[in-house]
């Protein structure tokens, strides 16, 4: 089978564009959440970065959202729910034993469907989930002012700190662990090198 | 002749009452009008010839009637003989101290004077000065004025600092204590909005153990709160005896802190909750472990398969 162009260039440019945000973000971020007396990045600054890195990133997020409305990158992201259960067992169960014991990859990439349902869920998860939770929270930071004193009895900018502060946690774990399953593929760097060029190779589809 | 001596005597009785008349409306009793005679004087000093001292006895009346001891004569604590002019040389001998009054009256007992008395004691005040410093050296009785719950914070705040401020940083250089402002600022270098602090926020909130209620145990400078977060995140120390001095109603209200410090786009240790990071941390960590130790067995597994 012939290599599959799976990333057009603005998925691609999307994508690295967002790697180059979250390594910002998640600096400045843990710069500012654990600032103490003595810092060595000062807070004013790392304020400004993390500040403008965000709104940058509300940006590549909305190119995402629409993106997926007006090219046919949309398609990957819905849901075929039959036998979605069955798929996620097998793909979970690739990952933890057929993977050791070589068995074949449960999941063909084709031009429909980049994403096995794993992948699929956790990046709806991630993207129409986690992603909007962590910038209206990172928006209300910025402009307190509309919001109430309180929210249930609790100070409303407490919960959105730590709404902020969770998401972020856990956008790290999903970076963590996207890092590692692109390593899974064909070859330890077979799904990188298809993000940087587009193309996807791999004679296990032939 | 005669007549004119009786108009006279008639006169200076009527100016008298007159005069008394106004006096009395300000000051109660005879007794501490005669103090306030020579004390309302603010040049009234003499120099101490041990310690070579200028010894204030200058008592501002105006202060006076605004303080928490306003109803009380000179006399309530001042019980040495002052009959004499100009007062005999007994007088400084005489010692003043607070729980004399304050100790026995069940009325005090919410001040809990004696809980302040002990706490004193151990401050670094006590121990490092223990003759030289008493309730006085910061609390003046003649205009001494308890904070009081709906007061405007920042007043209550300036009020209570200039107290530490009279000492710390006053130009008279003396011994190895900080005794200027210079030296102060360099101290407190490393805290952020420096001056922002000074204004919103009492000395004594990191100067003190960290309690809900207000603590007279002074701590030394090295055991001083110099962690952002112990005041700036929920359910801080700091915040508690701030709001101690706000009605729940009136925090429910306005919510003043979250207001006053909040509006800035972000504060250092805003977001922090030692819980959520522990988790967070241990998960994280945890994570990688797992993912480590996924590829290791990738790697093992798939010399083996190959074989």
């Amino acid at each position: 089978m012939k290599p599959l162009y799976l990333y057009p260039l603005w998925i691609r440019l999307w994508h690295w564009t967002n790697v180059l945000l979250f390594i910002i973000l998640i600096i400045s971020g843990a710069s500012l959440h654990y600032a103490g007396a003595r810092d060595w990045l000062a807070f004013d600054t790392v304020m400004l970065v993390h500040n403008t890195a965000g709104i940058m990133l509300t940006i590549a997020w909305l190119v995402f959202f629409i993106g997926n409305f007006v090219t046919e990158n949309g398609k990957h992201y819905r849901v075929k729910f039959k036998g979605m259960i069955a798929r996620l067992i097998e793909q979970s169960y690739y990952y933890a034993i057929g993977i050791f014991t070589g068995e074949p990859h449960p999941f063909h990439v084709s031009t429909e469907m980049k994403f096995n349902t794993l992948q699929q869920l956790s990046y709806i998860g991630v993207m129409y989930g986690l992603m909007p939770v962590l910038i209206i929270s990172g928006l209300l930071f910025l402009f307190p002012a509309y919001l109430p004193d309180k929210f249930m009895g609790i100070g409303s900018i407490w919960i959105v700190a730590m709404t902020h502060l969770v998401v972020a946690y856990l956008l790290i774990l999903f970076m963590l662990t996207h890092i590692y399953i692109i390593t899974t593929g064909e070859t330890i760097f077979s799904n990188l090198q298809a993000m940087l060029t587009g193309w996807h190779k791999g004679k296990r589809y032939e | 002749m005669k007549n004119s001596f009786y108009v006279k005597i008639t006169a200076f009785f009527i100016l008298l009452t007159a005069l008394h008349t106004g006096f009395a409306n300000e000051i109660k009793t005879a007794k501490t009008a005669d103090c306030l005679r020579c004390h309302s004087m603010e040049t009234l000093a003499y120099r101490d010839t041990v310690t070579g001292e200028i010894v204030n006895l200058y008592v501002n009346f105006q202060q006076y009637q605004q303080s928490n001891h306003k109803h009380l004569e000179c006399v309530a604590c001042h019980t040495a003989d002052y009959s004499d002019y100009p007062h005999s040389e007994s007088v400084k001998e005489e010692k003043l101290y607070c729980l004399d009054c304050h100790q026995e009256d069940s009325k005090f007992l919410p001040y809990q004077f004696a809980e302040i008395e002990q706490a004193f004691n151990k401050s670094v005040h006590a121990l490092k000065s223990p003759h030289e410093l008493t309730c006085f050296s910061c609390h003046d009785p003649h205009q001494f004025k308890i904070s009081r719950v709906g007061e405007k914070i920042s007043e209550i705040v300036r009020y209570d600092n200039e107290i530490c401020l009279k000492c710390h940083a006053s130009t008279l250089q003396t011994e190895s204590k900080i005794k200027n402002a210079t030296e102060l600022i360099i101290r407190h270098e490393w805290l952020p909005n420096l001056m922002l602090h000074w204004e919103s926020v009492r000395c004594v909130e990191c100067h003190t153990p960290a309690t809900a209620g207000f603590s007279h145990n002074i701590l030394p400078a090295k055991q001083s709160v110099k962690n952002c977060v112990s005041c700036h995140s929920k359910e801080a120390t700091l915040l508690t005896s701030l709001y101690k001095y706000r009605s729940e109603e009136d925090l429910q209200k306005t919510g003043w802190f979250n207001k006053a410090v909040f509006n800035k786009a972000y504060i250092i240790g805003m977001s922090r909750n030692e819980t959520v990071d522990r988790w967070s941390l241990i998960i994280l960590g945890l994570t990688l472990v797992g993912l480590f130790a996924h590829g290791l067995g990738r790697v093992f597994t798939h010399k083996g398969n190959n074989k």
